[in-house]
């Protein structure tokens, strides 16, 4: 990364991070898959992608049973390759962990499912109509994954999407200097080749309503994620310069670059993968410094080890155990100051972390141009409820097996019934439980028939 | 496969046979295994054959090396 | 330091490392090239009325991602006159007294043409002769190189024309494209000859373009059948120079050649019979400095096995290879996995379940760990899992005390008396 001065040269910073492996780099390492039997990378991938399988089909030259083996377990596998946390998953469980380095499964599959991006070989077909019509609400991994396999299955699909784009996070909040939003606008697109319709800028519970979808439809998935990150609830979060990471970072996302941060002092709260996200994003739009603000210490953080390890390298700064207490304007509406309190941790909370306590009079300030709020993300509360649909707090509640929600005709898969200690929400994660709901869909479609 | 399972029963048989004071007499291998022909060494019994089918390598390899030993101890 | 020189039948070479004849020995310029990097001999790229090669020449098997593991190639013998050749190895030798060169002949299987072409290049001073009776392309269709390597009376009456003519050693180089190469050898011999060598490179065709449907090298969209050489040529040339070393009739000097690239390789060739070694694609792969370890490495290897001079290595492992019928049906190893070691990468399981006994099983620690066990009583000791194994030490092949020894040939024997 270069610190940038004018807007033109901060394109740059953009660009994806991690370059594509060359032809002799994917030989080597497809070289040096092992093949194992019963392969553990395959059963650490969330979808169950067949690992080996695609790897050995890089290495004798077949490219499209290469991507076709990716895009059948994991609709979203351009993606992922690129954001899967994989130390976490394929690459954690390779064997070759414990004898020498791990595959480089991510890198690989990026390599297959570029082959598949450039030639535009069709790798999928929609299955014969079966008459029947789901709606899924929201275009993210989780209703395109849900989407696509309808789709094969012979359902006639309608996706709605709120936005200008469809893709959900794919599109607009994951970073493009690690996902380009090109990716996953390729994933939508095939999924929409299969004959289903997205319709954007198609809000429902407002361009559409909720009874609308339930009589036109016979089954309905929920796929709407989280909104935005919740309110502070601290005096000044409404100055001008105060911002939302999940807007924010849909801004970068969006191309909307601007010059704005260019030499300014920016602080994080909270300290997330998304806050992470949004700090990298204010370096390399040019903040002189950025500070990432937290109420616990390192050990709690949630972000994963090599996102933290990508924000030292790229000169963030770390504020443990700080609380900001209220924004202080600068005369004219805008941030300028920061009140602070120290921290200290006590005992154990619910969240099975020791609990951040205010330190007496030890409040102080810092000077800053920029607040980005990375606090964790609502819920859809509302639409949630206008469904009618059991919830706990905001997280739908399903049946683990089938997807189904309280009303046996909606369906919920994705980021919005994920909740607190039921793993991560990723879009791998989203991608699998799409993939599940469709065939509890056509089971249960298949057995009333 | 347990075809250890298999050597275990036809060594079994050899065994007993030795046991009862048989001698193996001859022995034919053809496509179908070895056959091998024991006859008591029991003048009045001489009619007495009994003919043991083989099938594993390992049966084959067990009652060569109880022939060699037989003829071991006889020398 | 242990004494690295040989006596290859009469020819006195300061190591046992000589370039075969091909393509690095093709001019003065790289010969003296080749001794200024430490080979001991070369044998000139083999002579002969001049030819005409065709484009491209050359190709080779790549293997998961591993350059050249075997190599083919269709050039002929060398394409430059005579006289050129005879100025620039008497140059060399001039320039490199100590070194060795060999003359690699091929002619018509004419008694004067071999009279001819052995005094002139005598004349010049090579330390001895190597008749090319092995290429098994091009030449050959003209009644040359393995056509009349093929034939124990044409082997025969050839080394002796030469012999007639020659005052230096005679060596003849056999084709590996023959069920059994003692009968060539052995003609050699009753020919007269001093040493052979062996083996020349084997028939092959290297591949097919699946876009073209050409054959692969291809000359204008047709190709031939090459010879096969490099690293995956040295089993089968290994076998054979075992198969020559262990007849007991003869105790002509051999000369290895087929696969060799590094000291060890060249160890082996010794340890099997071979009192010389010749080396030409492992030199065409990564140039004439491979020569440095292969002295270095050869060096340290006898030091540590206490041996002062490496004609101690040659013939060795001779004795133990043997017919089929004097190996003991007793013996036994069976697989056993060290579980410290395993990656669990479960090759061995699915190699034993599909390719051998179906004896080792994948099951569940008491800790809940994924783990694999031989169930040894079925384990015929094939040594399969050992061999897919990606870990050195992972699974060990362990000897079983079993019977007196037996051997087959005993067996029958005994199964005879009755
Ligand atoms: C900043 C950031 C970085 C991340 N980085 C990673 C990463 O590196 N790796 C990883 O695996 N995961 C990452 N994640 C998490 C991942 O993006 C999500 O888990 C995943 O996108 C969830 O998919 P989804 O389909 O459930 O929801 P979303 O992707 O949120 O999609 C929901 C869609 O529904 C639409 N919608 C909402 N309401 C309505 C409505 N009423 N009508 C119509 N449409 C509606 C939304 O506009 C959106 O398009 C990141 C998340 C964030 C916020
Ligand atoms: C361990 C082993 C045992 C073999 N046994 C036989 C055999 O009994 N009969 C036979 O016709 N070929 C036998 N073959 C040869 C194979 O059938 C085949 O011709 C040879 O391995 C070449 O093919 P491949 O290298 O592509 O596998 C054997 C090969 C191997 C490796
Ligand atoms: S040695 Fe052969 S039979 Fe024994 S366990 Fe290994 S693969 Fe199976």
């Amino acid at each position: 990364m270069r610190i940038p001065d004018t807007k033109e040269n901060l394109w740059k910073n953009f660009d994806e991070v991690r370059a594509d492996l060359k032809p002799k780099e994917v030989m080597e390492e497809v070289s040096r898959c092992l093949f194992c039997y019963d392969a553990p990378c395959t059963k650490a991938c969330p979808t169950n992608i067949n690992v080996p399988s695609f790897i050995k089909k890089i290495a004798s030259g077949n490219m499209k049973g290469a991507a076709h083996v990716i895009m059948e377990a994991n609709p979203m596998g351009a993606t992922c390759a690129r954001v899967c946390p994989t130390e976490e998953l394929c690459e954690g469980a390779c064997v070759l962990n414990d004898a020498s380095l791990p595959i480089m499964i991510g890198d690989l599959q990026r390599h297959a499912t570029n082959w598949a991006m450039k030639n535009h070989e069709p790798l999928f077909q929609p299955g014969k109509p079966n008459g029947k019509t789901v709606a899924i609400v929201g275009s993210g991994p989780a209703g395109l994954s849900a989407a696509r396999e309808l789709a094969r299955y012979g359902f006639k699909v309608t996706v709605y999407e709120k936005k200008d784009k469809a893709g959900g996070l794919d599109t607009y909040g994951i970073v493009p200097f690690r996902l380009p939003q090109a990716i996953s606008l390729w994933e939508v697109e095939q999924v929409e080749s299969l004959g289903v319709a997205i319709h954007t800028n198609t809000e429902v519970g407002k361009d559409v309503q909720v009874e609308t979808l339930m009589n036109d439809f016979d089954a309905v998935v929920l796929a709407v994620g989280m909104s935005d990150v919740p309110l502070l609830g601290i005096p000044g979060e409404d100055l001008d310069g105060v911002h939302d990471a999940i807007q924010f970072i849909e801004k970068v996302k969006d191309g909307h670059l601007t010059d704005r941060f260019i030499g300014k002092r920016a602080a994080v709260i909270g300290a997330g993968n998304t806050a992470i996200d949004a700090a990298t994003c204010l370096k390399r739009l040019g903040a002189a410094n950025v500070s990432m603000v937290y109420r616990r210490s390192e050990a709690e953080m949630t972000a994963y080890p090599f996102e933290y390890a990508f924000a030292k390298q790229d000169g963030i700064e770390f504020r443990w155990l700080t609380q900001p207490k209220s924004f202080i304007d600068d005369g004219l509406g805008h941030v300028a100051r920061m009140e602070c309190v120290r921290m200290k941790l006590g005992e154990i909370d619910a969240s099975g972390r020791r609990r951040p306590e205010k330190v007496k009079n030890s409040e102080f300030y810092m000077d800053i141009d920029v607040v980005v709020k990375a606090t964790g993300q609502v819920r859809y509360t509302s639409l949630i409820e206008a469904f009618g649909l059991e919830n706990d707090h905001g997280i739908v509640k399903v049946n683990p097996e089938t997807y189904q929600t309280s009303n046996p005709k909606v369906y919920a898969a994705g980021d919005v019934i994920f909740g607190n200690g039921s793993g991560e929400a990723m879009v791998v994660a989203a991608a699998e439980q799409g993939k599940k709901t469709a065939r509890a869909i056509q089971e249960q479609m298949l057995s009333r028939i | 496969m347990h075809e250890y399972k298999i050597f275990l029963k036809e060594k079994k048989q050899i065994d007993e046979l030795m046991e009862q004071g048989c001698q193996i007499v001859s022995v034919k291998e053809n496509l179908n295994g070895a056959f091998v022909q024991f006859r008591p060494i029991d003048e009045e019994a001489l009619d007495q054959v009994n003919t043991l089918r083989l099938l594993t390598p390992d049966s084959r390899k067990y009652f060569t090396n109880q022939l060699r030993l037989k003829r071991q101890v006889k020398n | 330091m242990a004494d690295l020189s040989i006596n290859f039948a009469g020819i006195k070479s300061m190591n046992p490392f000589w370039l075969a004849s091909g393509p690095p020995t093709n001019s003065g310029y790289q010969v003296q090239r080749a001794f200024e990097a430490g080979w001991g001999g070369a044998v000139w790229k083999t002579l002969g009325d001049p030819i005409v090669n065709v484009t491209s020449r050359f190709s080779a098997l790549h293997y998961n991602g591993q350059r050249v593991a075997g190599f083919n190639n269709i050039e002929l013998i060398t394409d430059r006159p005579l006289d050129v050749n005879l100025r620039e190895i008497a140059e060399t030798k001039k320039k490199f007294p100590k070194q060795v060169i060999i003359a690699s002949l091929m002619v018509e299987p004419v008694q004067e043409k071999w009279h001819e072409i052995v005094k002139k290049v005598e004349d010049v001073g090579v330390d001895g002769l190597e008749l090319n009776f092995g290429c098994p392309h091009g030449m050959a269709e003209r009644g040359m190189g393995s056509a009349s390597g093929q034939v124990p009376e044409l082997v025969e009456k050839q080394t002796s024309w030469a012999k007639e003519a020659a005052e230096t050693p005679v060596i003849v180089k056999l084709t590996p494209n023959i069920t059994d190469i003692t009968a060539t050898a052995y003609a050699a011999s009753q020919g007269g000859a001093d040493a052979i060598s062996l083996i020349n490179t084997i028939n092959s065709l290297m591949g097919i373009d699946l876009d073209t449907w050409n054959t692969i090298p291809n000359v204008a969209g047709k190709g031939t059948h090459g010879g096969y050489c490099g690293p995956a040529v040295k089993p089968i040339a290994l076998s054979m120079v075992g198969e020559c070393a262990r007849q007991t009739d003869s105790n002509i000097p051999i000369s290895g050649i087929g696969g060799i690239g590094t000291w060890r390789d060249a160890a082996e060739f010794m340890l099997m019979g071979a009192t010389g070694l010749q080396v030409c694609t492992a030199a065409m792969h990564h140039g004439f400095r491979i020569v440095e370890d292969m002295i270095d490495g050869l060096n340290n290897y006898l030091d540590e096995k206490g041996l002062a001079s490496v004609m101690d290595l040659v013939g060795r492992s001779v004795p133990k290879y043997r017919d089929w019928g004097d190996l003991d049906l007793n013996h036994r190893v069976v697989a056993r996995i060290n579980q410290d070691q395993c990656i669990h990468c479960n090759k061995c399981h699915i190699a034993c379940e599909d390719g051998a006994h179906q004896c080792i099983e994948m099951y569940t620690d008491k800790n809940g760990k994924p783990a694999l066990k031989v169930r040894e009583e079925d384990c015929v000791g094939c040594n399969l899992c050992s061999i897919v194994c990606p870990v050195d030490g992972a699974i060990d092949m362990i000897e079983k005390p079993g019977e007196e020894p037996m051997t087959w040939n005993e067996r029958q024997a005994l199964l005879n008396t009755l």
